[in-house]
């Protein structure tokens, strides 16, 4: 019962604070020197055109009139234009973000696979080698950053070892599929493109594991203390003592309320990543919407840089309000109390 | 002769008073128990000699590093690319410019630990001080407003957060740190907020108000003392990730600008060569790594010890 309102709640305060986020990113990208129409146009342009194309993009009214226009644009999906790409926002958002969301996808998969792999092995085997070489992962993972990961896997895997195509998205021979997603690994299914698809995931693996390994660490040291915590309750001792099979155990009695907390953790991680795709992004050179964010916040494209943030801002809210509600699902302790 | 004697009286217990004020000092007890805790595990005492080495080289890289003058503009295209273990005078190589790469890395160190130093020193007081108005003031409209306001800044990713407003500003390694700071001091504010919350209700809170303690005595004489221990284990912990942070702007050019010999900055600087000149990327990459690992560990150690010691 309570739960609808627990979530309600969160969903206020959630969007309260991404109108807040809107509003400080926006005056700080207009109370800055620089003026955006003198970037957008060539320098010989007449006074009077200037001033004409200040008006047609509302840029006479005071800021805060300029940020409700601004809000009630963004409100039905328009983003304003991009002197970067000098397009409009929201064609460069539908262009890019499919890949970075497939992206965060994958990575996001082999993250909850593999740290609950590293986690389980080690929790359930304290101080035996799978604990200490899943301690090992831990300290080296959690220690190179994403972009890092990126270069060394790139080093060894497609320049050394030739088993991965080292930057893209997408071969030569192949083209991007005209679907109408975006989304290429659906696309490419939507029109039967397999040999796509599979090169398409073949460019993937390298990017994904990069972006995956920081999550996986903190996920598994997590998941370990869950699992270890569990194991010295009473019940679980019981359950043993009555001859219930050491699997049996594990599986049935102990995951579900050992990965509770690493359940939190995996989804924050998941939701990190829509940062640090910035970064695995750049050093493969995958087309997705971090390649296009950077190459605009280095050339100041001030639109560019509000719209990021708040679509990025937008996705961070949904994935963690997805977290709390599968927490709250597999944890009874949660919902009754908040009825 | 009676009033003799209760002087006496008087004066033992004064003397006996005295004796327990100067007994060990109870602060100076628990941080010695918790060192031994820390120095059992020889992985934590890997982190502190990582740590102090980092340091020490952050403070007196100049004197250290073999080619100072490499660290801005300078060239010698001759010795440009020279591999690593080639020749003694580059141990670790050159980069494009000629430029000797251990001597950038060891001034590189000073860019990473001051980026961690001014993100903490800037971050803890604000973050602290906010979470500990409001967590004094709970379920008031003090307590909503703070809160609320810091949730505004982790709403999205810290990186993303930092990336657009170098972006918007200017990118270099001062609003790097503003940047970073900005999207780092709620969550000393929460976790300040969630610990002396709990500690409010306790009585000698209480006891406190009772006896006419003004509010600032109470926050920051009472309840930081007691909520402290968390706080300082959690800041240790985010050295790594503030210095994996900065990396990562500056790697992509939102952060320090080129010819600063900073960790990021050398490996965006390698990437036009690599993989053919690896070791203008993979090296800095290591000492990047290196760093964070240090940090980590140390991090680890110091919460292994106080935890133990609740």
């Amino acid at each position: 019962m309570n739960m609808k309102k627990y979530i309600g709640k969160r969903v206020f305060w959630g969007l309260l604070a991404l109108f807040g986020l809107s509003i400080f990113i926006f005056y700080l990208a207009r109370i800055l020197p620089g003026d955006p129409v003198l970037m957008m146009v060539d320098p010989r342009t007449p006074e009077t055109t200037i001033e004409q194309l200040r008006r047609s993009l509302g840029l006479h009214r005071p800021i805060y009139l300029q940020y409700f226009y601004w809000l009630g644009d963004v409100l039905v999906g328009d983003f304003g234009y991009s002197i970067y790409s000098r397009q409009s926002l929201t064609i460069d958002i539908k262009n890019y973000l499919p890949q970075s969301l497939e992206l965060i996808a994958a990575a996001g998969l082999i993250q909850i696979v593999g740290a609950s792999f590293i986690g389980i092995s080690a929790g359930t085997n304290i101080n035996k080698w799978q604990d200490h070489l899943g301690r090992l992962f831990a300290y080296v993972a959690c220690s190179i950053p994403p972009f890092v990961w990126a270069i060394f896997l790139q080093f060894v895997f497609a320049y050394h070892l030739g088993l991965f195509p080292s930057t893209g998205a997408l071969s030569g021979g192949y083209s991007a599929p005209p679907g109408p997603t975006g989304f290429i690994t659906i696309d490419s299914l939507i029109h039967g493109r397999i040999g796509t698809l599979i090169n398409y995931l073949h460019h993937l693996v390298m990017p994904a594991l990069a972006l995956s390994f920081l999550g996986m660490a903190q996920g598994a040291r997590i998941f370990r203390t869950g699992m270890s915590r569990i194991k010295e309750k009473a019940y679980i001792r019981m359950s043993r003592a009555y001859g219930i099979s050491k699997r049996k155990t594990q599986y049935k009695y102990m995951l579900r309320p050992g990965c509770i907390p690493a359940i939190t953790v995996l989804g924050m991680q998941i939701a990190i990543m829509l940062g640090n795709a910035f970064l695995v992004e750049w050093v493969f050179r995958w087309p997705g919407f971090s390649r296009f964010a950077i190459r605009a916040l280095l050339d100041s494209d001030l639109n560019a840089a509000v719209a990021i943030v708040v679509i990025i801002g937008f996705m961070f809210f949904v994935l963690n309000l997805i977290v709390d509600i599968i927490v709250a699902y597999i944890d009874p302790r949660i919902r009754y109390e908040r009825e | 002769m009676a009033e003799d004697d209760l002087e006496e009286k008087a004066k033992n217990i004064i003397d006996k008073k005295e004796g327990l004020t100067k007994g060990p000092s109870p602060l100076l007890d628990s941080l010695k128990r918790r060192w031994y805790r820390f120095k059992l595990n020889p992985l934590s005492l890997l982190g502190l000699s990582i740590a102090i080495i980092t340091i020490f080289l952050a403070i007196f890289g100049e004197h250290v590093a073999p080619h100072p003058e490499h660290g801005w503009y300078y060239h010698n295209y001759p010795a440009r690319f020279t591999e690593p273990f080639e020749t003694l005078t580059y141990p670790l190589g050159t980069d494009d410019y000629g430029r000797c790469i251990l001597s950038r890395i060891i001034l590189g160190f000073r860019y990473s630990v001051r980026m961690a130093a001014v993100v903490l020193g800037l971050t803890l007081p604000v973050g602290v001080t906010s979470g500990l108005v409001a967590g004094y003031h709970r379920n008031t409209w003090v307590d909503t407003l703070i809160m609320r306001f810091s949730d505004v800044f982790v709403a999205v990713p810290p990186l993303v957060l930092a990336l657009s407003i170098t972006g918007i500003l200017e990118p270099t390694a001062e609003n790097a740190m503003i940047a970073v700071s900005l999207g780092w001091w709620p969550w000393y504010a929460r976790i300040t907020y969630n610990n002396v919350s709990s500690l409010v209700n306790e009585e000698f809170i209480k006891a406190s108000q009772i006896m006419g303690a003004n509010k600032f005595h109470i926050m920051f004489k009472n309840l930081l003392p007691n909520a402290l221990g968390p706080i300082l284990t959690k800041a240790s912990l985010d050295v790594g990730l503030v210095i994996l942070i900065g990396a990562s702007l500056s790697f992509v050019g939102l952060g320090a600008q080129a010819p600063t010999p900073d960790l990021g900055t050398m490996v965006a600087a390698g990437i036009t060569w690599f993989p053919s000149r690896w070791w203008p990327v993979i090296l800095p990459s290591l000492a990047i790594s290196f760093i964070i690992l240090g940090f980590n560990l140390l991090g680890d150690g110091i919460q292994e010890a106080f935890e133990e010691a609740h």
